[in-house]
């Protein structure tokens, strides 16, 4: 008996027992809906640099039928609207290279690329709403400065990424 | 009735433009409005992170310029032993990497298996056995059709796996040494492929200051890090070899490149790929 008695529960108790359950319950639910509330605010600077970069990749996916090789690597971050972005970068002279910038957003994109003697190179360039492409032949083999800037009406801090490709 | 279908047509397609249901990529000519001063400042956020060139890029520079003469370090595939610290064994594995673009330039079935069977030991020592897997069964699929072009691309996504997941477990430094490691043994090959059939504009493809820099910086920071041990003296070797290097291309830049300093930067790339193979 005295075991059995060990293993029941008394109304009284049980009823306390699962106050405290249900009280913790809704604690656990009050903790876990207010992390998950500031997840869903907070700013979704890496999700948004992964599908700035997915945008990029997409758009340079059409250049492999065309022979070119698109890195794995690729930079990424979060620029200010309006304010410039370099990325100094080694260019080889014999191979052409598209850089595509990519956006989680529409936004209004400006990119040069420019030699060591702050000369643009000339290019050909085309755009998406989320994407900006440009294709270069490099005059010379040494560093390049790449340079953008991204406007939007709606956000100040744009998540981007910048993925290249060559052949 | 077609010209009614043709308005149709166009009134429909100027609607969807004008509500943004189609977009039309556009293809700009003109010159970008983006500038750069006369000051060396530059305004606005220089982004730190360099990406080191693969060796393949600049293998098909050579190609086109007529290149060839492609040939597999066998001794090293041989060699390339479990030895040194961790350090050591993501240079190593940095430079069998740059091995593998240099089996796949030579179309050399028998190294590309070498290759891979390097790559998964050595990863495996660094506990990244499982990220390089896939990465070398395509590779050695690959081989089999030779599909050159696949390989490359392979070697590529399986260098960037290693690299983003010791990233991910904050091992940045030896991430570093990847590249490194791989960025010297590729540019070894380039300098002696260029000193055996010399032109200045194959010489050119040597002029990566940007590079040497950035990896100067990094070994540097790393050797500082270290607490001594053999992976101290193997960054401080790899170090006094990225400077000389910059000794060699500041030469080139004032008075010229030529056949005796491609061999020279090649000399300093292997004797560093040594070093790297003993491990210390």
């Amino acid at each position: 008996m005295r075991s059995s008695s060990k293993l029941m529960i008394q109304p009284a108790r049980a009823v306390s027992k699962l106050r405290v359950v249900l009280g913790m319950g809704f604690f656990a639910v009050l903790v876990f809906g207010s992390f998950a509330s500031q997840i869903a605010a907070a700013p979704p600077v890496l999700a948004g640099k992964g599908i700035a970069r997915e945008n990029a990749r997409l758009t340079t996916k059409e250049l492999v039928d065309q022979g070119y090789v698109i890195r794995g690597d690729s930079w990424s971050g979060e620029a200010l609207v309006g304010g410039r972005v370099g990325i100094r970068h080694q260019l080889f002279k014999g191979n052409e290279y598209v850089f595509t910038l990519g956006t989680a957003i529409p936004v209004e994109f400006q990119m040069a690329i420019f030699t060591k003697n702050r000369e643009p190179l000339q290019g050909e360039m085309k755009t998406s709403p989320e994407t900006l492409s440009i294709r270069v032949n490099p005059t010379e083999t040494g560093t390049y400065l790449i340079v953008f800037t991204l406007t939007s009406e709606t956000k100040e801090r744009i998540p981007w990424a910048l993925v290249y490709a060559y052949r | 009735m077609p010209l009614r279908l043709r308005k149709a047509s166009i009134s429909t397609i100027l609607c969807s433009l004008a509500l943004g249901f189609i977009s039309l990529p556009q293809v700009l000519a003109e010159k970008s409005l983006l500038t750069l001063g006369d000051d060396e400042s530059f305004p606005g956020v220089i982004v730190e992170n360099v990406v080191i060139p693969l060796p393949s890029e600049i293998f098909l520079v050579l190609d086109k310029l007529g290149g060839d003469g492609w040939e597999v370090n066998r001794e090293l595939l041989e060699d390339a032993r479990v030895r040194g610290g961790r350090e050591g064994m993501a240079l190593l594995l940095g430079v069998v990497i740059a091995e593998g673009f240099v089996g796949a330039q030579a179309e050399d079935p028998e190294a590309i298996r070498s290759v891979g069977r390097n790559v998964l030991r050595l990863a495996d020592a660094l506990g990244l056995r499982e990220e390089v897997e896939a990465h070398c069964q395509a590779i050695l699929d690959a081989v089999d059709s030779s599909d050159w072009k696949t390989i490359r691309a392979e070697f590529d996504r399986a260098e960037l796996s290693v690299r983003s997941t010791m990233e991910r477990m904050d091992d940045e430094d030896l991430a570093q040494c990847v590249s490194i490691g791989g960025w010297i043994r590729g540019t070894g090959v380039v300098a002696e492929n260029i000193g055996k059939a010399y032109t200045a504009d194959r010489a050119e493809l040597l002029n990566q200051s940007l590079i040497i820099e950035h990896l100067q910086v990094e070994t540097d920071r790393m050797t500082n890090a270290t607490e001594g041990g053999r992976s101290t003296d193997l960054l401080v070797a790899v170090s006094a070899g990225l400077a000389t290097m910059t000794g060699i291309l500041e030469t080139a830049n004032k008075e010229g490149f030529s056949a005796l300093r491609s061999q020279q930067l090649g000399t300093v790339c292997s004797e560093l790929v040594g070093r790297i193979r003993e491990g210390k």
